[in-house]
């Protein structure tokens, strides 16, 4: 197998593969600052960019988009709060208030650095268990993603925010955003209201715009707007103690991100959901998580790109794509006349280990390129806030318009950042909202192959031993946050 | 001289969940919670999500009573922040309703305009050439480089 790798790295590290990963990073840092383009849609853009190249190179200036625009979204995600794509939704949580704190330099920088690090240590994990995981995965049937994606919404309810029930109502609402459109195994359309634009469902994007930049505008405009940062530049680099907090997480949220990432359906926004609560329960300061922490952006920096990585296993061993982006991905591969599946790595090995050492490649010049850059980006926020956020607006509106070509989305975008700005008043947590579009469609599918499975009958979740510890984790979570809760309530005082 | 008072906005928040959970109830019974061979309907994960959400919004609302805070009664509500976050929004609305009209770009220019100098007190030469350049910028970007078919 080493020489396998050793090959793969001879055959990517030529230096025309080289250039195409630079020029892949920079176009896809540049489509993922932009709210609403993220990765699946920076990916699809620049797809045309790599025709007439050879398949490896092709593949190779791919990768460099892929990691370039999921870093792109980070630098919206710190520096304005709005996160480009799902995944990036946990970095926001406390990239923004570090970059309101005058920190979005370090934040941006050891976002790169955990992304760099998690790459580091899951790249090799992808080269070595691809074909085993990939096996392993594929047992893991609809019960068992049910009760996962069940456990990701519960857990997420339950720790993303100060009231669980709050929570557990997003998430529901999100689930219910999520029924809207055509039902797949019937055809029957649900809540629509005569709506042609619902028939495809509410979209995702336009929701996460609305509720993450949309409210946060009113809300900082309604607060008489957001002071510029007047931090020096030497400030904006990362101290020897934010090096010293994100070590473990780095560690950590790597491989719980790849491990997840390789579940079929489960996606990088879980890992990054997952992680950061992991985190959060971990730290001795969770209180303090949400409104500025470091290990916040790390943890759900390193789970993402743990989780990209995770999800080349099935894209590449068995041709299932893990995500929206590695379904792109996929098609890049079909374009170059490469076809993913079990037979991939024995009748294409160069291409296959040319195309894992491109990944390291494309992770060593996101670093190159963005670490430097971290503080010049951050830099943007010296800017007066009335200046700001109508570009804020435009770019945010612009993107929402832009991912379906559909004015009907603009005005989801709009209307979401109405009701993300009472979320926020009344202290609705946006995360778990988030997750329920995210996961709801596939919940429901779950449940009805479930279903199927047992011929209508759903004691089949506590039949089998995954699910049913998955679910009782998923009730357990939720029911330890409120003792929690209780417990730590303050005691009125005795007169 | 201070009272308890009832957190109106927290109340009507756990009733317009309650009326959402009653609008999703109600026609999820009408897609049919199951189908033949007793497997889940189109309705049933709806009607499930519908029923939660008025339990929970029960909860809440108990909870939002039980932990009404001590303030003053005659503390007066704040309009002015609401009204100018309003406001952005409108105007936010305008650029997209201008969008389809006169072109997205010129839309949100004509946008921009008015927040920064009707919102903002910007001097109006300086608010126009800031808005020309933002949209421009987005314009050479969205329309131009990524070649995506804008309204107008």
């Amino acid at each position: 197998m080493l020489e396998l790798i050793a090959e793969g790295f001879a055959a990517a590290l030529t230096p025309q593969n080289v250039l195409f990963a630079l020029i892949g990073v920079v176009l896809g840092t540049v489509i993922g600052i932009l709210p609403g383009l993220g990765s699946a849609t920076g990916v699809a853009l620049l797809l045309p960019l790599t025709a007439g190249l050879s398949p490896l190179t092709a593949l190779i200036m791919l990768a460099g988009i892929y990691y370039g625009s999921q870093f792109g979204a980070t630098v919206t995600a710190v520096l304005i709060g709005t996160p480009g794509e799902a995944s990036s939704m946990m970095t926001a949580l406390d990239g923004y208030p570090l970059a309101r704190q005058g920190r979005g330099g370090p934040a941006l920088a050891m976002g790169a650095i955990a992304s760099f690090g998690s790459g580091v240590l899951t790249i090799p994990l992808l080269m070595l268990t691809a074909p085993s995981l990939s096996t392993v995965a594929m047992r893991f049937g609809p019960p068992e993603t049910f009760a996962l994606m069940l456990f990701a919404l519960l857990s997420v309810s339950a720790l993303g925010g100060r009231n669980t029930l709050k929570g557990l109502a997003m998430a529901l609402v999100g689930v219910f955003l999520a029924t809207i459109g055509i039902e797949h195994q019937t055809g029957q359309t649900r809540f629509t209201a005569g709506q042609i634009e619902l028939l495809d469902g509410v979209g995702m994007v336009p929701v996460i715009i609305g509720v993450f930049a949309i409210a946060e505008v009113l809300r900082q405009v309604s607060l008489g707007g957001a002071e510029p940062i007047k931090t020096k530049f030497k400030d904006m680099l990362p101290t020897l103690d934010d090096w010293r907090v994100s070590r473990g997480p780095i560690a950590r949220q790597g491989l719980l991100g790849f491990l997840i990432g390789v579940l079929p359906g489960a996606g990088a926004a879980v890992a990054t959901f997952f992680g950061y609560s992991f985190e959060r329960r971990k730290s001795k300061h969770s209180e303090e998580f949400g409104s500025g922490r470091m290990e916040g952006v790390v943890a759900a920096e390193a789970a993402n790109n743990g989780a990209v990585n995770g999800s080349f296993v099935p894209t590449l061993t068995l041709g299932v794509p893990g995500s929206a982006t590695t379904a792109i991905l996929l098609a890049g591969f079909l374009i170059h006349g490469i076809r993913p599946g079990p037979l991939l790595m024995e009748q294409e090995p160069t291409l296959v280990w040319g195309l894992m050492a491109s990944f390291f490649l494309g992770n060593v010049a996101l670093l190159i390129l963005n670490f430097p850059l971290a503080p010049a980006f951050a830099s943007l926020l010296r800017l007066p806030y009335s200046y700001m956020y109508p570009v804020i607006l435009l770019l945010s509106l612009s993107g929402a318009y832009a991912i379906r070509n559909s004015l009907f989305d603009v005005w989801v975008a709009l209307i979401a950042g109405l009701a993300g700005y009472w979320m926020n008043r009344f202290e609705y947590p946006a995360a778990p909202l988030i997750l329920g579009i995210i996961l709801g469609d596939g919940v429901e599918r779950t449940l009805g192959q479930t279903s199927a499975m047992g011929s209508g009958d759903l004691t089949i979740l506590i039949q089998r031993p995954v699910s049913l510890t998955l679910l009782l984790a998923g009730l357990g979570t939720v029911v330890a946050s409120q003792v929690w809760r209780y417990v730590k309530r303050p005691t009125k005082p005795t007169a | 001289m201070s009272a308890r008072r009832y957190p109106v906005g927290e109340l009507i928040a756990c009733g317009l969940l309650a009326l959402l959970g009653i609008a999703i109830l109600i026609p999820s019974l009408d897609y049919g919670l199951l189908r033949e061979g007793q497997r889940t309907g189109p309705g049933l994960v709806p009607f499930a999500v519908g029923v939660c959400l008025l339990l929970i919004s029960v909860l809440i609302a108990g909870q939002a009573l039980r932990s009404r805070s001590e303030q003053p009664n005659d503390s007066k509500p704040r309009h002015g922040p609401f009204l100018r976050a309003s406001a952005i929004l409108g105007l936010a609305g305008l650029g997209t309703f201008l969008s389809p009209r006169l072109g997205h770009f010129v839309g949100f220019f004509i946008a921009m305009t008015l927040m920064l100098v009707l919102l903002e007190r910007k001097r109006f030469l300086p608010a126009i050439a800031f808005a020309a350049l933002a949209t421009g910028a987005a314009w050479l970007v969205f329309a131009l480089l990524l070649n995506i078919p804008m309204p107008g």
